[in-house]
């Protein structure tokens, strides 16, 4: 059946799923017509955000359009899941950069195949104090993070990177040894 | 004689659906215990599944389908350790319980019970490639230094991506921030180096005496290193075009090398099988006395065949070195072993297809 060949193209589905799912659809066409609906509008309307690379609907979206937040700090990601997450959480009122993917040559993704440039022109353009590298803490996040800071210290805009470190509300004997060490190396000073 | 006080010994063995065992409950004493039968029966399996709770793998197959008794959809295998109960469970992928609960991340319960196998595999640390004495230096650290694995596996993805950027290059195109993963490369190098050379003197410290104990000659050991620890970062910089020529990364410690020299003489080339032998079973006993010294816990020893491949005078002395563990189990078809030391004696004979293990005269598992 092709339809759950193409379910399991998602992630988290497996070929279980992806079955449960064709058959809901098969016996709740209504359902099934609506995902198809907000799929096609999703898929015509969206598009890429020509400063941060964030989608959205309007271009520039809502946040770079923005005179309400701080204009003066970025907060660079991998990918727009990572702004829905701050945004989600309410704790950061600055701008974003979205890099569409981490440099990982393996993947024939170099520094040019990611959005880089445009962020190191914002750099220049933009009147910035600080710029938050926010990608994850795996073996590729963290060369991205080296290259841009590399990339970017020749501007006198302060560079900073999220710390790393136990989970809130877990206790310390939960927390793996890689996560105890980073914690450990990130730790600072008690200040009044 | 030992005297077992600390009850951190493998109490109780369960398997199910695993090589030739389709049921298997067994409980079990600290000591030694001597596992006699004919080849094929399933010694050799019962060993394995002891091993593969401690390390989530196999010392015979990297395949975990090789594993399931044939025709079968899973093989579910537990042991009980003190008051810890690990349990494995596999069907396409594994999952661990530990005490009943599953566990995340595979490496995160790695060595819970902790073993040392001695194997007749375990030649290839001599007389295989560099590759195959890393292998042994890698596992040593693990079992008891867990942030080393994600070091090695975060390192190994950086060299990854460097080689594919140098066979880019290599290619004829222009590469781009080839210094980011030079610079991650020295970055996690710098741990990895520094768990070896500590390792690599603990192991010199107790291989050495137990090496001569058992074959009366002089061993050294030592640690090759893969390139300039001093400044890797900058050698590899200045290496950057040669190695653009070969297409991979020619310096660092997946370069690491340990060399053995017995009484002067390297002992890849010249040394006979038996100190071969007695040379990888030092390795192991000196590896378990570490792991005793850092963890302060006795691992629990296997012993696949080895001991029936030695001559009488060394199966004495090397009966004598297991007395110092809490739990020692020993898989042989030598019936004469049992001359050497207070054995626990388990039988295991084939009935009709299917393994069957005695203790004494009792018959304690027939299914």
């Amino acid at each position: 059946m092709r339809l759950t060949e193409a379910l399991q193209f998602f992630p988290g589905i497996g070929k279980k799923s992806a079955e449960r799912i064709a058959f809901y659809i098969l016996s709740n066409p209504q359902d099934g017509k609506k995902i198809a609906e907000s799929v096609e509008e999703v898929l015509s309307k969206i598009k890429f955000c020509n400063i941060c690379g964030n989608i959205t609907v309007e271009d520039p979206c809502s946040i770079c359009s923005s005179h309400e937040r701080n204009r003066t700090t970025i907060c660079v990601v991998e990918k727009p899941m990572d702004v829905f997450a701050i945004e989600r959480a309410g704790i950061y009122d600055g701008l974003y950069h979205v890099l569409g993917g981490l440099i990982s040559p393996l993947d024939n993704r170099g520094p040019d195949e990611i959005r880089i440039e445009p962020l190191i022109l914002r750099a220049k353009k933009e009147d910035l104090n600080e710029i938050i590298i926010a990608t994850n803490p795996t073996t590729e996040g963290e060369a991205t993070a080296l290259y841009l800071q590399e990339s970017l210290k020749e501007f006198n805009i302060k560079i900073s990177r999220i710390a790393q470190g136990i989970p809130v509300g877990t206790d310390l004997d939960f927390a793996d040894d890689i996560t105890l060490l980073r914690a450990m190396e990130g730790r600072r000073e008690f200040k009044d | 004689m030992y005297i077992y006080n600390s009850g951190m010994y493998l109490k109780s063995l369960y398997a199910n659906n695993f090589r030739n065992f389709r049921m298997l409950e067994l409980e079990l004493q600290p000591g030694k215990n001597l596992i006699l039968g004919d080849n094929g029966v399933g010694k050799t399996n019962l060993l394995e599944i002891v091993y593969f709770l401690s390390t989530f793998g196999s010392f015979r197959t990297g395949e975990n389908v090789d594993l399931l008794k044939f025709g079968e959809p899973f093989f579910i295998i537990s042991g009980v350790y003190g008051d810890t109960k690990v349990k494995v469970r596999y069907s396409d992928k594994k999952e661990i319980f530990i005490n009943g609960l599953k566990e995340v991340r595979l490496r995160d319960s790695f060595g819970t019970i902790p073993v040392v196998a001695l194997t007749s595999n375990d030649l290839e640390i001599v007389d295989g490639s560099p590759s195959c004495r890393r292998r042994f230096i890698n596992m040593g650290i693990s079992l008891y230094n867990r942030t080393y694995i994600d070091t090695l596996s975060w390192y190994n993805r950086a060299l990854r991506q460097r080689n594919s950027l140098l066979n880019h290059a290599k290619m004829g195109k222009v590469i781009k921030g080839i210094e980011i993963w030079e610079e991650q490369l020295s970055h996690y190098a710098l741990p990895i180096i520094k768990a070896r050379v500590d390792y690599i003197d603990k192991l010199i410290k107790h291989t050495v005496p137990v090496f001569n104990t058992l074959a009366g000659q002089k061993l050294e050991l030592s640690y090759k290193k893969g390139g300039n620890y001093r400044n890797l970062k900058e050698q590899l910089k200045k290496m950057r075009n040669k190695e653009i020529e070969r297409g991979y990364t020619l310096y660092g410690p997946h370069r690491d090398e340990i060399i053995f020299k017995i009484d002067g003489h390297g002992a890849k080339v010249s040394a006979s099988f038996g100190i071969k032998k007695a040379l990888t079973v030092s390795l192991r006993i000196a590896q378990a006395r570490i792991l005793n010294e850092v963890r302060k816990e006795e691992p629990i020893i296997i012993l696949d065949e080895i001991i029936g491949e030695l001559d009488r005078d060394r199966i004495d002395l090397l009966s004598g070195l297991l007395d110092e563990y809490e739990q020692v189990l020993i898989a042989t078809t030598r019936e004469d072993v049992q001359g050497s030391g207070d054995f626990n004696v388990y039988r295991i004979e084939d009935k009709d297809g299917t393994p069957v293990i005695r203790k004494g005269l009792k018959e304690i598992h027939s299914i």
